[in-house]
């Protein structure tokens, strides 16, 4: 009888099987696939005179990758990138580190807090930290109270650096949750073995917390990466004539320039960079032995 | 005595989980803490290691005062239950993990590490990681791991549990080669008391953090005095009555003969007798009763009586294996006896 059954439902399994997995594959299909696909083919044709040519071509590469101006912010972009997670993680295992040390409800409620800007408007956050950079902001206010500045600076904001601070505070929760969450992971009895056979603090820093954090670590840093990689509307806000990235060279040709298939291109170079992190990051996590 | 714990206590909040404690440990000495969980031994491990402050008392070592020495400065390791190996690093690196830390000369720990590896048959598996070892290996790791310190005392937290029974058996008789070898005192916690037997040379038996009763294996067998232990030792009989003559406690099964302290007749007392000490056959105090159940064991085959005199209260009884198969079988009657010397008051 059980046998029989089985033949049975044989034939039906696969079909229905089949008919999920399509319904499964065509959300994300319609929503990531086919739209960043139209941007590829898209980035292979040209415009003239807010004309879409449609005629295959690898001018839009070209003229990127032969153009200073473009290449370089590129590069510029991409340094930038590296400080923001450079900065963020900095910023972040410490703030991770020290949430995880605390014990019981204390620990909960800061990891909350640690978050929270999560749940708050991007643009609102914007705001703040603009505000806070600027001449009569914050930072300036804390200088000029403790006597290291004779009068109010505008070195923080419209600049390079402003968008490299705005940045790495903004996602600052992307770096912690990770790094929070290795440490998590970390068996107690490590530490207590760590300990127990003669390590002080600092060794068992050193030896067996970071390198069981690293996975986390490394994984929070690619989400400053790749997020600042595609941020344009922070280095629009804070950035000023300066901070000039390659989200907003791409911004620029979908609106003013008017020029999609050149925007798409480089739509297409900063997608494979980014993914080239996500690879690379992936490939550091894989060869961690944990 | 060179590991001495007096009065030691822990509490948390009104909580007490460990009652003032005094205990002392000899050099070289296979010491079993044993006891059901909550019983307040793994406290006791914790405290000597240094991993949890006691609410009261002290702990020394060779007349030093270890009480309010950090766990990283006091010269006694733990295998912890769960190994606790370092997943990031090799067999051979996790060996070399105290002696690295302890900052100790390259050279001298070099040998010794070889030799370490060498004690516990892990020179082959030495570039291997934790994740790709078996159980078995696993334990051995922790066991170099602290080894290889050089520690004064080895402290085991349920090493074994975690393993399956063969395993084990071949990991006790290793655990008491090793001990043998390196000569370094062992406090070993287990809650399986097969265990406690076959390695210790002291059990200490603890329950409702406190100890219960201390002794040598054969006397905690042969000898409990209390209720607790004599239960806790495989499946004793357990028989209440009253002393009614020096030698002789009036039961429920009648007049039981028992080798006895000096005790006043009249007092109510707790009998326990150990299943292998019956055997088939009459006598002036041989209880009669039907076989419940029968269970072929191998080494022994396992009866349940039921008494006739008291049919509620069942008895255990081993008898040694017979290949010439006679044992009772189900629904049989049998008399049983014992020596009056097998019978002992444990409790009154």
């Amino acid at each position: 009888m059980l046998s029989l059954s089985r033949v049975e439902t044989a034939g039906a399994r696969p079909v229905l099987r089949l008919a999920i997995f399509l319904v499964a594959a065509a959300v994300p299909f319609a929503l990531i696939l086919a739209p960043i696909g139209s941007f590829m083919v898209l980035s292979l044709f040209r415009a003239e005179k807010h004309q879409i040519i449609h005629d295959p071509t690898l001018v839009n590469y070209v003229n990127f990758f032969g153009n200073w101006t473009y290449f370089g912010t590129f590069l510029g972009t991409l340094l930038l990138c590296l400080e923001v997670m450079g900065l963020s993680l900095l910023l972040g295992y410490p703030i991770a580190w020290f949430i995880w040390k605390r014990r019981g409800g204390v620990r909960y409620l800061l990891l909350l807090l640690a978050v929270v800007p999560l749940f708050m408007s991007y643009i609102v956050k914007l705001y703040t930290l603009r505000a806070m950079l600027g001449l009569n902001g914050l930072i300036n206010q804390v200088l000029l109270g403790l006597g290291l500045f004779e009068r109010p600076s505008r070195i923080f904001l419209f600049n390079q650096r402003a968008v490299l601070m705005t940045m790495a505070v903004i996602y600052l929760p992307f770096v912690i949750l990770p790094i929070f969450l290795a440490l998590e992971r970390i068996p107690r009895s490590l530490l207590h073995a760590s300990t127990d056979l003669g390590a002080g603090a600092w060794d068992t820093f050193r030896r067996v917390v970071l390198p069981l954090s690293l996975p986390g670590t490394i994984a929070g840093g690619l989400f400053a990466f790749v997020l600042a990689l595609g941020d344009f509307i922070t280095p629009q806000m804070v950035g000023g004539t300066t901070g000039f990235t390659i989200g907003r060279v791409i911004y620029s040709q979908f609106g003013l320039a008017y020029d999609w298939p050149f925007g798409a291109a480089m739509a297409a170079i900063l997608l494979a960079t980014a993914l080239t992190g996500i690879i690379a990051a992936g490939f550091a996590i894989s060869r961690q032995k944990v | 005595m060179a590991l001495e714990l007096r009065e030691l206590s822990k509490s948390y909040g009104a909580l007490q989980v460990l009652n003032p404690t005094t205990l002392d440990i000899a050099n070289g000495e296979f010491l079993t803490l044993l006891g059901p969980s909550g019983s307040g031994k793994t406290t006791v491990l914790r405290l000597i290691g240094g991993f949890t402050a006691p609410s009261g008392g002290t702990i020394a070592y060779d007349g030093r005062d270890m009480t309010q020495l950090p766990a990283n400065q006091r010269p006694f390791n733990t295998v912890f239950q769960d190994y606790a190996l370092f997943p990031h690093m090799t067999v051979l690196q996790n060996v070399s993990y105290g002696p690295l830390v302890q900052r100790r000369s390259v050279l001298s720990a070099a040998k010794l590490i070889e030799e370490t590896l060498e004690i516990v048959g892990l020179s082959e598996l030495r570039d291997r990681y934790p994740s790709q070892l078996s159980g078995g290996q696993k334990q051995r790791v922790a066991l170099a791991r602290a080894i290889v310190c050089e520690p004064k005392v080895i402290l085991l937290d349920e090493p074994l549990a975690a393993l399956d029974a063969n395993l084990r058996h071949q990991m006790q008789l290793f655990l008491k080669q090793i001990q043998r070898r390196i000569r370094t005192t062992f406090v070993f916690v287990t809650h399986d008391q097969d265990e406690a037997i076959t390695m210790s040379d002291r059990i200490v038996v603890m329950n409702q953090g406190g100890i219960e009763q201390q002794g040598s294996p054969q006397e905690l067998y042969y000898r409990p005095r209390t209720r607790f232990v004599a239960g806790f030792f495989g499946d004793n009989n357990l028989i209440e009555g009253v002393l009614v003559e020096p030698q002789a406690v009036e039961t429920p099964l009648g007049r039981l003969p028992v080798s006895c302290k000096q005790m006043s007749a009249g007092q109510k007392v707790l009998l326990s007798i150990r299943p292998e000490s019956f055997k088939l056959g009459k006598s002036g105090h041989s209880v009669s009763a039907t076989v419940e159940e029968a269970m072929f064991g191998g080494a022994s085959t396992r009866l349940l009586l039921r008494p006739d005199k008291v049919p509620e209260l069942k008895l255990n009884v081993r008898l040694p294996g017979d290949r010439r198969l006679d044992a009772p079988q189900i629904g049989e009657h049998v008399n049983v006896t014992y020596d009056p010397i097998d019978a002992v008051i444990v409790e009154s």
